[in-house]
């Protein structure tokens, strides 16, 4: 890409960014309003084709893993991986998954289990509204999720590292597609668009994340922090808390961050299976993990037919776009760190490890909070029942049920900081790397100005309180990202079948 | 991201105007039209590519050499 071009691509992002930040902030009802209009106009229309899509993602990476293409590495024939599998495995999943683990990792399949038309909404005795909440939750965090992201990242990657091309979500259209006379443009106009979402997306989950870390220091501190100052002065440290990796050399920075996260969230997870009820947990782990592989074709083919779809659009089809809207970053991001693998260990280990962590996570967590319903006094579905718009609090109720909250809840709100933070700083990083030509290394000051970009919206939001106005811009620039998405696969499929055909991998 | 959107614009199928009802049809079919396109892509056959290919690289090149004697 040229050097206007990539100026062409900085600019225009930073002002579709800036158009929909200030949209937000002017008249948060009017944005949040149309915007989400919109989304369900698609998912009214389109959910057929939302819902289905992560198993066509899993049909083509699958035959791509266990056919001759599975021995292609990223990277020459004697490239080594540039990280451990354990950082690699560390930074892809808290890249893509971050907070939103500890936001949702009770509240989501409390949702579902009282919700949904599998739960006691839909007349299920409460064990198997149970069972069926774990599985929707995990077709909604696990191998969908990650299938969406693998594919996204192999795509990215399998261009950068075979065909030279930039680290750049449009350069699979541009390049897989040269013989076409749009492929150009159409690979400019998926950079903007990608440049954008990410950056509104991020800036959504920082401003989410500030009140996560209010509530959960709220709660092991017994008092109020009432007023805008607390909140701005946690994005404050937050924010000199992601500057500084993203400036930081790759392998040192994220590194950092991945594993430090993974073993905090592994603690306290392991803290939580120890002193609750073990037992419940290791049969809930595994009645999840049967229920989350048997249930992946009736689940993705399920449109809910004559049923009511208010649950199916907010949760199911809105959060695989929200996956989608994420792509961008997550798949320059995963794409960075995985030179060296072969397509088939990528696809292997980037869906499955995270699934399995995944599966064992919420059934622990979740599994608390359903079984606090079933055989307790009621106090965490009770909670999410009455407070629709605040069921992230659920999360801590679980760690206040437990011994010692005052250590487990500091380690809670050190996890939601560093989960941001690494959130925050690979999509910094991300950007700066796609606004600058795609370079490998992301240039300093552009990092440094998305990671202020990101900051001033995130405390735009936070003033304002418009964050669901912003979080509908994410979902709603994830709907056309998900045409782009798709090209980048159909460029990537036919490159391999004009590069190996006829000759072994 | 979920909060807010229990707010929920579904509409019954008999409820919809005719003219909604042709729009969403015609929308389903530009996107199975999409599905179609991207099957057509990656199946294209390896000759045809190459033949593009070649198209686009003389148009780039006489598009270069009209820059270079508008230059000179």
């Amino acid at each position: 890409m040229k050097k206007n071009e990539s100026n062409l691509l900085f600019y225009v992002s930073l002002v579709i960014t800036a158009v929909f930040a200030i949209w937000g902030l002017v008249n948060p009802q009017s944005l949040t309003t149309n915007l989400w209009k919109w989304v369900y106009d698609f998912h009214g229309t389109f959910n057929w084709f939302t819902i289905s899509l992560p198993l066509v993602f899993l049909g083509i990476l699958l035959s791509l893993a266990f056919s001759k293409y599975g021995k292609i590495k990223l990277g020459s024939e004697d490239t080594k991986p540039e990280f451990s599998t354990f950082s690699w495995i560390a930074m892809l999943f808290t890249a893509g998954i971050g907070v939103g683990l500890v936001n949702f990792g009770v509240a989501e399949p409390m949702v579902h289990y009282l919700h949904s038309p599998k739960g006691l909404a839909g007349g299920y005795d409460q064990i198997e509204a149970g069972k069926n909440a774990l599985s929707l939750a995990l077709y909604n965090w696990g191998i969908p999720a990650w299938t969406i992201y693998a594919i996204s990242g192999l795509v990215i990657g399998y261009f950068a590292y075979h065909r030279n091309a930039s680290f750049l979500p449009g350069s699979p259209i541009e390049e897989g597609f040269r013989d076409k006379p749009w492929g150009k443009k159409l690979g400019l106009i998926t950079n903007i668009m990608a440049s954008s979402a990410a950056a509104l997306t991020v800036s959504a989950s920082i401003g989410l994340g500030v009140f996560q870390v209010k509530n959960g220091l709220e709660a092991i501190l017994g008092t109020e922090f009432p007023g805008l100052t607390s909140s701005l002065i946690i994005l404050a440290v937050l924010f000199v808390g992601y500057t500084i990796p993203a400036i930081l050399p790759l392998g040192r920075g994220m590194k950092f961050l991945g594993d430090f996260n993974i073993v905090i969230a592994i603690s306290l997870l392991a803290f939580t299976f120890v002193f609750g009820p073990t037992r419940f947990f290791m049969e809930m782990i595994l009645s999840t993990l049967g229920k989350t592989i048997i249930d992946l074709v009736p689940i993705g083919t399920n449109t809910f037919l004559l049923q009511e779809k208010g649950w199916f659009n907010d949760w199911p089809l809105t959060t695989l776009i929200w996956w989608i809207s994420w792509t961008p970053f997550t798949g320059v991001f995963i794409a960075r760190i995985s030179k060296g693998r072969t397509i088939k260990e990528f696809v292997l280990a980037s869906i499955s490890i995270p699934t399995l962590f995944l599966v064992i996570w919420f059934s622990v967590f979740g599994g608390f909070g359903l079984l606090n319903d079933i055989v307790g006094d009621q106090t965490i579905s009770g909670y999410v029942l009455n407070n629709p718009n605040d069921v992230y609090l659920s999360f801590i109720m679980v760690l206040q049920a437990l011994p010692i909250f005052k250590i487990t809840g500091a380690i809670f709100v050190v996890l939601i900081f560093v989960f941001l933070s690494t959130s925050a700083t690979s999509s910094a990083i991300a950007l700066s790397m796609m606004t600058n030509n795609g370079s490998e290394n992301a240039p300093k000051m552009r990092t440094i100005i998305w990671s202020v970009i990101m900051v001033v919206i995130a405390s735009a939001n936070v003033v304002t309180g418009t964050l669901n106005g912003v979080k509908a811009v994410a979902v709603f620039l994830g709907i056309p990202y998900l045409f782009f998405l798709i090209l980048q696969i159909s460029a990537f499929l036919r490159e391999i079948r004009r590069e190996f055909s006829g000759k072994e991998a | 991201m979920k909060e807010i959107t229990r707010l929920t614009y579904e509409k019954g199928l008999m409820e919809m105007s005719r003219g909604e009802s042709i729009l969403q049809a015609l929308a389903i079919i530009a996107m199975i039209g999409f599905i179609i396109w991207n099957i057509k892509l990656i199946m294209e056959p390896l000759a045809e590519i190459e033949v593009s290919e070649d198209k686009v690289e003389k148009i780039k090149g006489k598009k270069e050499l009209k820059v270079s004697s508008a230059e000179i």
